[in-house]
């Protein structure tokens, strides 16, 4: 496979093909960071590949996005995808019920989405940005430079408000 | 945490899953640049509207001695030439002899209004229609002069030598429209 920069050049150029390896590499962890932070897996896939088709639009203005990472970038967009669809239906939070899927599925479905709904659980007692740092974080490793970029904040900033949110979740836990 | 981030980690898709997921976005690819090129020519065209239209306002609205006051008088000539009406420039410039209050105002709308009406007579001559209108549009003018002559003491010393030359280019008009009869 060709490098990641080799493949952002040609995506610029509208080799889609490029494209399609990047969002193999991608599509991934958009999806679970999506999956994590709505309660529909159709929400999630749609708003996943809604994010790729917003950065296919926008990827010649990557090379200006201030030296940030191809990573950053397609969260930031999945981010305010998110933002924007909580806005639009307040119907999303993410303690509403499981969603009804086919019989055949059901006790495998029910498995994972019980696992993710703990997970869910335990976030929503965290701010939404909050949140967001704990999944990008800790969940996902990321740089503390690219959470800023995320977020729209700066380094300095995001790790105060870690330190903060650490603290926060001992306290949760040993409640 | 760590449990937390195994199940988050745990949130997968198959391999399956991820290429029928690649081909429907291929194809919605396909579409956007057609789409976003209406959607950017659209809102670049509806841009382009509001702000023609909103200059025109602006122009319309501009009073003697302004900096759009050319432009103003410059698209009434043009108005009047597409609409083959001489008597709109100078109806459009003795409202504005009307409206005006201080003398520098109304010294550039008694110019305009000079040369609108002198404009208007030469192109009367072209031919009876235009002749007619012009001439019934004078006698108008003439009766909204006085009108406001008699409302407004102060409009007598702005209005009467224009009253004076509306009323002699009236005539002429007359004595051209008996000569062409």
């Amino acid at each position: 496979m060709e490098n990641l920069n080799e493949l952002i050049q040609k995506a610029r150029k509208g080799d889609k093909d490029a494209f399609g390896q990047i969002y193999k590499i991608y599509y991934r962890k958009i999806y679970r960071y999506s999956r994590i932070n709505l309660n529909s897996q159709e929400t999630a896939e749609d708003l996943a590949q809604e994010t790729f088709l917003k950065a296919w639009r926008s990827i010649s203005t990557f090379s200006a996005y201030s030296g940030g990472s191809l990573q950053a970038f397609l969260f930031r967009i999945a981010r305010n995808l998110m933002i924007d669809l909580s806005r639009e239906k307040k119907e999303f939070p993410l303690d509403t019920a499981l969603e009804i899927e086919s019989k055949d599925d059901f006790e495998e479905d029910l498995d994972r989405k019980t696992n993710i709904e703990t997970v869910q659980k335990a976030l929503t007692k965290l701010e939404d940005e909050d949140k967001q740092l704990v999944i990008l974080r800790f969940f996902e490793e990321m740089p503390h430079a690219d959470i800023a970029q995320i977020i729209d904040s700066n380094e300095g900033a995001v790790r105060v408000k870690l330190h903060r949110i650490l603290k926060k979740l001992k306290e949760i836990i040993n409640e | 945490m760590n449990d937390l981030k195994k199940v988050y980690l745990n949130i997968k898709l198959s391999d399956q899953e991820i290429d029928k997921s690649w081909q429907d976005l291929k194809t919605k690819m396909d579409y956007t640049p057609k789409i976003s090129y209406l959607r950017y020519g659209g809102a670049f065209l509806t841009l382009m509207i509001l702000f023609l239209a909103g200059l025109a306002g602006l122009v319309q609205a501009a009073g003697p001695a302004t900096p759009l006051f050319p432009v103003k008088v410059l698209s009434d000539k043009i108005t009047g030439k597409v609409l083959n009406k001489p008597e709109i420039p100078v109806e459009k410039r003795a409202q504005d002899l009307i409206e005006a209050s201080d003398p520098k105002k109304i010294e550039a709308a008694n110019q305009e209004y000079n040369k609108a009406l002198d404009e208007a007579e030469k192109e009367a001559e072209k031919s009876e229609d235009k002749r007619k209108r012009l001439g019934n549009s004078l006698e108008k003018q003439e009766e909204l002069f006085k009108k406001e002559i008699k409302e407004n003491a102060k409009a007598e010393e702005k209005l009467k030598k224009l009253l004076e030359k509306t009323n002699e280019i009236k005539e002429k008009i007359k004595e051209g429209r008996k000569k062409a009869n």
